[in-house]
């Protein structure tokens, strides 16, 4: 059930890095209940998207709207409301899983903040090496912590990108089962990758993004995953 | 999670992060005191000299071990892309900027203690019943080079000349701390210790307290690009 209130908005935005266009006019709606994937290759803009949306990059032209004010205006308080996985982990390797957690915690106004970071490490299974420094861990337990952390405060906006990189066959179903926990008509997610496989079933939306440009926008319900599967042939080629 | 909070995690991350790497403190530490060695060779001082020329020394010796810390202040931030991670959070840029302020000079000040006492022993020089005037001075005079080298470093973490970089564009800037600094210690190695030493001291705290306000509105800018 969707009750279109706009979490995110973009309008016409660009993104610029000297004469490379990165992003080029898009426009995006994200409701409250959406989950929207955007597939598209390497380079197409996904992450300078995110970026843009995690408010860790100004846009060189158009605007961001959250819960309809400018991203400017909504700042600090956005930032409690967003969690972000990202290709870096953002982790600090001589810090302990649980140290690192304590200290992104710290920042956000989290009750029983211990508590929290043993439910988050049990859920991402890495209760047991907890009080092992993150230097020691694989890059799937790093990604698998990257995930904690991003649950850690109980975001309302959840932004991915590629989430899915380093992740085991089971690392990958324990992360579908936290984001089919995560959707419900009062959260809205954002992911961005070029497996097919990994991001159309979790999706209530899918996009493609290429060279910059959405050049195709739709409901999952609306299109199947073969014909999706062919229009993004198409597109991207 | 009020804002000094906020500031006391990045400085308890930090000194947790330095006591297990050992980093910082070591590289900056090792290196002043080769500086202190080289200078001891090198000048063969009167006891006249000793009073114009050591405190140059000295605070030669600080500023080029001080530069090592700044530098690894922020590339330890920008590992793994962390001063991103901390930029997600509802912290204001500012609080990135104190705290990261408050380290460097913890882990500058704690060096130059021991290089203080390593110079005092090779060059022979006396500051009794000074040494809290002189501590006041080492305090300002870091804090002052930081408030700079902190807001630089973050500049030119993303670069890749940022070895080369921090010194060029921090230098310049630091000049009138480095000479209130060699000057006021200068002074108190003389006679009487009382003239001068607190216009010296003004000097500093005037400049701490103009480029720490300037520092803390640019900070976010710089993040932001």
């Amino acid at each position: 059930m969707q009750t279109n209130i706009p979490v995110f908005q973009a309008q016409k935005l660009t993104k610029q890095y000297g004469r490379l266009t990165a992003l080029n006019g898009i426009d995006l709606v994200v409701n409250k209940g959406d989950f929207i994937t955007i597939f598209g290759a390497n380079g197409a803009g996904k992450t300078t998207f995110l970026k843009i949306a995690a408010m860790l990059m100004a846009p060189s032209d158009g605007t961001l709207l959250f819960n309809g004010k400018l991203i400017k205006e909504a700042d600090n308080n956005a930032r409690k409301l967003i969690g972000f996985i990202a290709h870096d982990t953002f982790q600090y390797h001589n810090l302990t899983a649980r140290e690192n957690l304590r200290f992104y915690g710290g920042m956000y106004d989290i009750r029983d903040l211990d508590k929290q970071i043993n439910i988050r490490l049990e859920a991402v299974g890495l209760l047991k090496r907890g009080d092992d420094l993150v230097g020691g861990f694989s890059r799937g337990m790093k990604q698998r912590l990257s995930i904690a952390r991003a649950f850690l405060h109980n975001p309302s906006i959840l932004l991915l990108d590629e989430p899915y990189t380093g992740l085991d066959k089971n690392a990958s179903e324990m992360l579908n089962s936290l984001l089919s926990s995560f959707n419900n008509s009062e959260r809205a997610g954002i992911m961005t990758t070029h497996n097919l496989d990994q991001g159309y079933d979790i999706a209530t939306h899918v996009a493609i993004l290429h060279r910059g440009k959405i050049m195709y926008f739709n409901k999952t319900k609306n299109i199947s995953k073969n014909d999706f599967s062919k229009t993004y042939s198409e597109i991207v080629g | 999670m009020t804002y000094l909070n906020q500031i006391f995690g990045i400085i308890k991350k930090d000194i947790t992060t330095e006591l297990r790497a050992k980093e910082a403190v070591t590289a900056m530490l090792v290196f002043g005191l080769m500086v202190i060695v080289i200078f001891n060779f090198a000048f063969n001082l009167s006891s006249q000299e000793q009073i114009t020329i050591t405190p140059g020394l000295l605070w030669v010796a600080f500023i080029f071990a001080g530069i090592l810390g700044l530098n690894h202040s922020f590339s330890a931030e920008h590992e793994n892309n962390c001063l991103q991670g901390m930029m997600l959070t509802p912290m204001p840029r500012s609080a990135i900027y104190i705290g990261k302020l408050a380290t460097s000079s913890i882990f500058m000040f704690i060096s130059e203690i021991f290089m203080l006492f390593f110079f005092i022993w090779l060059f022979d020089v006396r500051f009794t019943g000074k040494w809290p005037h002189l501590f006041l001075v080492m305090f300002l005079g870091t804090i002052g080079y930081c408030i700079v080298g902190t807001l630089f470093s973050a500049i030119a973490v993303g670069t890749r000349v940022r070895v080369f970089l921090l010194p060029i564009l921090q230098f310049p800037i630091v000049i009138p701390v480095i000479i209130a600094s060699v000057e006021a210690t200068a002074v108190l190695l003389e006679e009487d210790a009382a003239i001068g030493y607190f216009d010296w001291l003004k000097i500093l705290l005037s400049f701490n307290i103009i480029f720490f306000t300037v520092c803390v509105l640019l900070f976010d800018y710089i993040l932001e690009e």
